[in-house]
């Protein structure tokens, strides 16, 4: 557990981003190309709707020049009126498709996402996983790509902005040259605004979306130590703690959203101080014995100037936005870049029937360099011969398992099933033959029947029944709330580390593996227990091979060999007796230790 | 905060917070309203200024009536601010404050609530929801209101001018509310399937990814992504669902239909001459702004009464009914050095699937002389967890009592109950603080030097000074950074330092190595000084050393004695015993046992 090793592109999660904008940009394009088509259709009414949307303005301002002129007529202002109702109709119809069509493209492109970046996760290196928590993990799949998709959205609408925006200058131009330069005054204040959410808002943002981080760690862990801390009378102390966190989370919230909402205001007061210059600018064209505009062209000024503003201010937000969802794409692409350092290779076959044994060829491995866990290791393990590995912790006992199950490739040597070299044959089929029980039993959300039946689900529940029965586990499973359909969460945090113990080798025993693994596999039953695992494998598993890790001398002693490690090292392999006799590290081991496991050690 | 409250509607919640600040909440509202209303004046002055302009061109008073507006512009602009300020303030502390009542509320709830829930998803509803239950007061409310009092203003001002412009108003209004209410609704069932498949989106990678080496050794990638594949599928359907919701809006048809009909009378009217085109404009540009606000009116909707759902899930929560209930009356003297009785005792876990009919505890009756050092031995999954989960009285008994002295535990508050006794788990949790201060867990006032004695007597203190930081060293999350032997020792110089009156040890600890064994044998022979001990243990010198061995197995109390006495009198213990770690070399070594195994 909590080793750093591995990719240390994977290992930190970074605030600066390490691949340049135009990589994530063209990365979150392409996977909106998939969806290339829809998104066409869906941009090409958004852009109908902005292009409809700037136009409606200017038939009111007909209306009121057409108003004004005397000679007008009742149909023509009824025309005015009913193109002014097709417009509308029009941009909301275009509207409505545009966001129909969006929604679609977005809720797949999230999912695609979703999918790819999971998948990518179940089969990273078992180092990454270890040195990551899975609730950071977890954040890779759900809030990672909801940001990248809302940056998705924002792409497509930068689009309809930058329409919007020139229309509107345009139209503004045709007015008047002069009341489009008015129009401008409004881009230096925008820019200014825009360069300070860029940076000190960004900052507040950091800070506070961190703040609210503390807060969930700390809710997460205090539910987890829930018991002891109502064990140790500690609720209030650790309210008090939450609160400090909740108010600094408060503070810098606090900040933020004032920022955000003291935006609005601004940007109207702009937009009405632009009116005014409006007003006035427009005004002065309009009056005198020749006047250079209409009081209708000065009205569509007024209502321009706030159009043009609108996908201004839009599009300076988006900066922010893009930033969020590029940092995200760059933690995604972190997990879709890293190489998976194992993986099948392309000249790969099936583990054979008849592959059979293990064999460790000079194989040395380490997690981090310079630091072996196992050094030259050779020891070979005949087919249906049982090997208990036996050491300090740390000795390296783990690791071998570990390197069996292929979870890690050393870095010297070979490892070899039968005669087939791990590095040979196809994961599926590796971890179809052999099975392991690992020292932290783990459970999935689910029934007691699914967990047990997770390695073999063609299992029959009889036949699941029945290996209960024969491991002694079937009498606890009964007496649960609601037997084997007792729905586990949390890894079982309602059972006893010895049940969820027991459930484990359950499932272990169910796959039926050909090669068997027990890392101490029973240190949490109570020997009762313990033993009717043991009468189980025995009848189970006859003639299979077995590695078992032990700690009780009976499981050592009952081992065909004895291999001991020492600090990454075989140093010793043999029987109980002949180690024994050699008076080695095991006799010592033994003197010290097994031994102990009675009465009279304390004397 | 008010941890008892129980609300019955999800809207009582949402407002029970904001009643709690009433003074924020009403300048909040008030500026709100009074901003909207001040942004209506600077369009009533433009259609001046056009009537003006008109009349008698760059007048003076025309200048005026711009600088006016620049004016209104800045008074509009502090009002924003203040409102905007008093929002800000208001939802964040509510949300503050609904945050921190949630964890203290499930926090209070008995061990029962929290053997039921899965930890994952309170958190996501303490995060997640809480904080749309947030976004649907603001911006989403304070939109509304602000949207609202754009309306009123406006019809106000259109009711002045004309008879005709006020019924467009007063008739278009209630028309558009009711038809933005009925589509609000329909986003409801939506939100709730979007975050019910969150929740198990989540559910389902974390569980993943925590056992992903049980996924690796079993080949089970390709079953798990297509599972994790289905529940995204879902989720994409209501992703969906709700983001087509806000297409087709239908009230902004009702506002168009509004502001065609002003046009085209208006327009008529100027023609007639009945209508100076100042009025004619300043009547557009009102109904032009109403469309901006329009615009944002659907995402505004769908926030607001999203932020029901939410909170609906958060209340179903908070009203969550305890079945342990503590005490009313003041408590009588406990003699907590007294006798503990178990008297017919039965006791079963709620589940949340219908009535438990399986009992963990079955009749159960003893007398645990006070003082005495107490093992429990038996099956998994047989009653002896349970028995010690009771007398921290993380439970009730079903049925029959269990009595410390004369005094009933249902009589004696939790609190009271958690300070005499003391629990050493079999899962150690220490918390991602330092080692002293997890030492210290209990007894948040102990002095260094009570905390090196305590760590000393635990034959902690060796391997915590040669740790980085010594005491102040910081344990990873769940302890992960210590070895399973340094946890235990931790976990019982935190019961040290307690000194409880009744010791509770489950110590169905894994095999460690001799040394530790040795250390750990050491100190728990100091922790049991001097109190009721009672141990769940494998250790035969625990057994052999303790006053009344009692066999718990399938839920009841299959035997009780010294280690001696059951040996003669139970086949039971002789039949467990055996299969004990070393006790074959006990069994050899004594001749007395020679004629019972």
């Amino acid at each position: 557990m909590g080793r750093s090793h591995g990719h240390p592109g994977l290992m930190r999660s970074r605030e600066k981003r390490s691949r340049p904008v135009k990589v994530l940009l063209s990365r979150m394009l392409g996977y909106l190309g998939r969806f290339r088509r829809i998104v066409i259709i869906g941009a090409i009414f958004s852009l109908i709707g902005t292009a409809v949307a700037t136009i409606d303005p200017l038939v009111l301002s007909w209306g009121i020049d057409t108003a004004l002129t005397p000679t007008s007529t009742f149909n023509a202002i009824l025309q005015l009126v009913a193109i002014y109702v097709i417009l509308r109709l029009a941009r909301w119809i275009s509207e409505g498709l545009y966001t129909w069509i969006l929604a679609d493209a977005q809720a797949s492109f999230v999912q695609t996402v979703q999918s790819d970046v999971y998948d990518h996760l179940v089969d990273a290196d078992l180092s990454y996983h270890n040195s990551e928590q899975s609730g950071n993990v977890t954040s890779r799949v759900t809030s990672d790509t909801l940001s990248l998709s809302i940056g998705i959205r924002v792409l497509i609408d930068f689009a309809s902005q930058v329409v919007q925006l020139v229309f509107t200058f345009l139209l503004l131009w045709f007015i008047s040259p002069l009341v489009a330069g008015t129009a401008l005054l409004v881009v230096p204040a925008i820019f200014l605004i825009s360069l300070f959410l860029g940076t000190v808002g960004q900052r507040i943002m950091l800070a506070s979306q961190r703040a609210y981080g503390y807060v969930s760690g700390q809710i997460a862990e205090n539910l987890s130590g829930i018991q002891i801390a109502k064990a140790f009378n500690r609720e209030d102390e650790l309210s008090v703690e939450l609160g400090e966190l909740n108010q600094k989370a408060y503070h810098l919230g606090f900040k933020f959203m004032f920022l955000m909402t003291a935006l609005r205001p601004t940007i109207q007061m702009i937009g009405q101080m632009a009116m005014a210059a409006m007003l006035f600018v427009g005004a002065s064209l309009a009056v005198g014995s020749a006047p250079l505009l209409t009081i209708g062209q000065v009205f569509l000024g007024i209502t321009l100037v706030n159009r043009f503003m609108f996908p201004l201010i839009g599009l300076s937000l988006m900066a922010t936005e893009v930033q969020t969802s590029l940092a995200a794409m760059d933690r995604i692409s972190d997990v879709i870049d890293s190489k998976r350092a194992i993986a099948d290779q392309l000249e790969v076959v099936s583990l054979k029937k008849e592959s059979d044994g293990i064999r460790f060829e000079n194989v040395t491995f380490s997690f981090v360099e310079d630091k072996p866990v196992l050094k030259n290791v050779n020891l070979s393990i005949d087919p249906g011969e049982t090997v208990a590995l036996v050491g300090h912790t740390g000795a390296g006992k783990t690791t071998f398992a570990s390197l069996v199950n292929r979870f890690y490739d050393p870095q010297q040597g070979r490892i070899f099933v039968g005669d087939q070299d791990l590095r040979q044959v196809t994961l599926d089929s590796l971890h179809e033959a052999v099975s392991l029980v690992s020292q932290e039993p783990y459970l999935f959300d689910g029934t007691v029947m699914e967990n047990i039946r997770y390695g073999k689900s063609d299992a029959t529940e009889e036949e699941t029944m029945n290996l209960c029965q024969m491991i002694g586990a079937n009498e606890f499973i009964e007496a649960l709330p609601n037997s084997y359909k007792t729905v586990i969460v949390e890894n079982g945090k309602n059972l006893s580390a010895g049940q969820r113990q027991m459930i484990t080798i359950a499932r272990t025993m169910l796959a039926n593996p050909r090669i068997l693994i027990l890392d101490e596999a029973t240190s949490r039953l109570d020997a009762y227990s313990e033993s009717l695992v043991q009468d189980a494998q025995a009848k189970l598993f006859a003639n299979r091979t077995i590695i078992v890790i032990a700690h009780r001398l009976t499981t050592v002693a009952n081992a065909s060999r004895i291999a001991v490690f020492d600090h990454g090292e075989l140093i010793e392999i043999g029987t109980h007796k002949e180690l024994l006799a050699l008076g080695g590290t095991f006799k010592t081991l033994y003197d010290t230790y097994y031994i102990h496991q009675g009465l009279d050690e304390l004397s | 905060m008010g941890a008892n409250n129980k609300y019955v509607t999800s809207s009582s919640y949402m407002i029970a917070g904001l009643k709690r600040q009433p003074i924020h909440t009403g300048i909040a509202i008030t500026f709100t309203v009074i901003s909207a209303l001040i942004a209506a004046i600077p369009i009533v002055y433009i259609g001046i200024a056009i009537d003006e302009l008109i009349i008698s061109g760059l007048s003076n008073r025309f200048i005026q009536l711009c600088w006016m507006i620049v004016f209104l512009a800045l008074i509009h602009l502090i009002l924003y601010f203040i409102q905007g300020y008093a929002w800000a303030g208001v939802v964040l502390r509510w949300e503050r404050g609904a945050r921190q009542e949630f964890f203290d509320t499930l926090q209070k709830f008995s061990v029962t609530f929290h053997d039921q829930v899965d930890k994952k998803r309170m958190l996501s509803i303490a995060m997640q929801d809480i904080k749309w239950v947030r976004l649907s007061l603001n911006p989403a409310l304070s939109h509304l209101i602000s949207g609202l009092a754009s309306f009123a203003i406006t019809t106000f001002i259109l009711s002045s001018i004309n008879a005709f412009f006020g019924i467009i108003m007063l008739a278009g209004t209630p028309l558009y509310i009711a038809f933005a209410y009925r589509y609000a609704k329909r986003v409801e069932p939506v939100r709730l399937a979007m975050a019910q498949d969150m929740e198990q989106m989540t559910v389902i990678s974390q569980g993943v990814f925590q056992g992903i080496e049980v996924v690796r050794s079993f080949g089970m990638e390709d079953q798990e992504k297509q599972k994790f594949y289905k529940t995204s599928k879902k989720y994409e359907k209501m992703v969906k669902k709700e983001g087509q919701l806000a297409a087709f809006y239908v009230p902004s048809i009702i506002l168009t239909a509004m502001t065609a009909t002003a046009f085209f009378y208006g327009a008529n009217n100027v023609l007639a001459g009945t209508m100076t085109i100042g009025i004619f404009t300043q009547v557009l540009i009102l109904l032009l702004s109403l469309e901006a606000f329009n615009f944002m009116m659907s995402r505004i909707l769908l926030t607001l009464r999203g932020g029901f759902v939410n909170a609906q899930r958060i209340i179903n929560i908070l009203n969550w009914k305890d079945t342990l209930i503590e005490p009313e009356n003041k408590t009588p003297k406990v003699e907590w050095t007294g006798d503990i009785t178990f008297d017919n005792v039965s006791f079963k876990y709620s589940t949340t699937t219908g009535e438990n009919i399986r009992y963990a505890l079955k009749d159960f009756s003893i007398v645990i002389p006070g003082g005495s050092r107490v093992a429990l031995i038996g099956g998994p999954g047989g009653g002896k967890s349970t028995i010690l989960k009771l007398l921290l009285r993380f439970y009730d008994p079903t049925n029959g009592t269990i009595r410390i002295g004369e005094v009933d535990f249902r009589n004696i508050p939790t609190k009271e109950v958690r300070n005499a006794v003391s629990l050493v788990e079999q899962d150690i949790f220490l918390f991602r603080k330092s080692v002293k201060e997890n030492i210290a867990f209990g007894r948040a006032d102990a002095t260094d030097d009570e905390i090196v004695e305590a760590a000393k007597r635990a034959q902690a203190n060796e391997f915590i000074t040669q740790m980085s930081e010594g005491y102040d060293t910081i344990i990873g999350e769940r302890g992960i950074t210590l070895s399973g032997g340094e946890r235990q020792r931790l976990a019982i110089a935190r019961a040290i330092l307690r000194n409880p009156k009744i010791l509770l040890l489950d110590d169905s600890v894994s095999a460690v190595d001799s040394t530790t064994e040795l250390k750990i044998r050491k100190a728990l022979k100091e922790v049991m000084l001097e109190r009721t001990s009672i141990t769940v243990t494998q250790r035969l010198r625990t057994l052999v050393e303790s006053d009344l061995v009692l066999i718990v197995d399938k839920s009841h109390l299959i035997a009780a004695g010294s280690h001696e006495e059951l040996l003669q009198t139970s086949e039971h213990y002789k039949h467990i015993f055996k299969r004990l770690p070393g006790a074959s070399s006990i069994i050899d070594s004594n001749r007395v046992l020679g004629d019972v195994v």
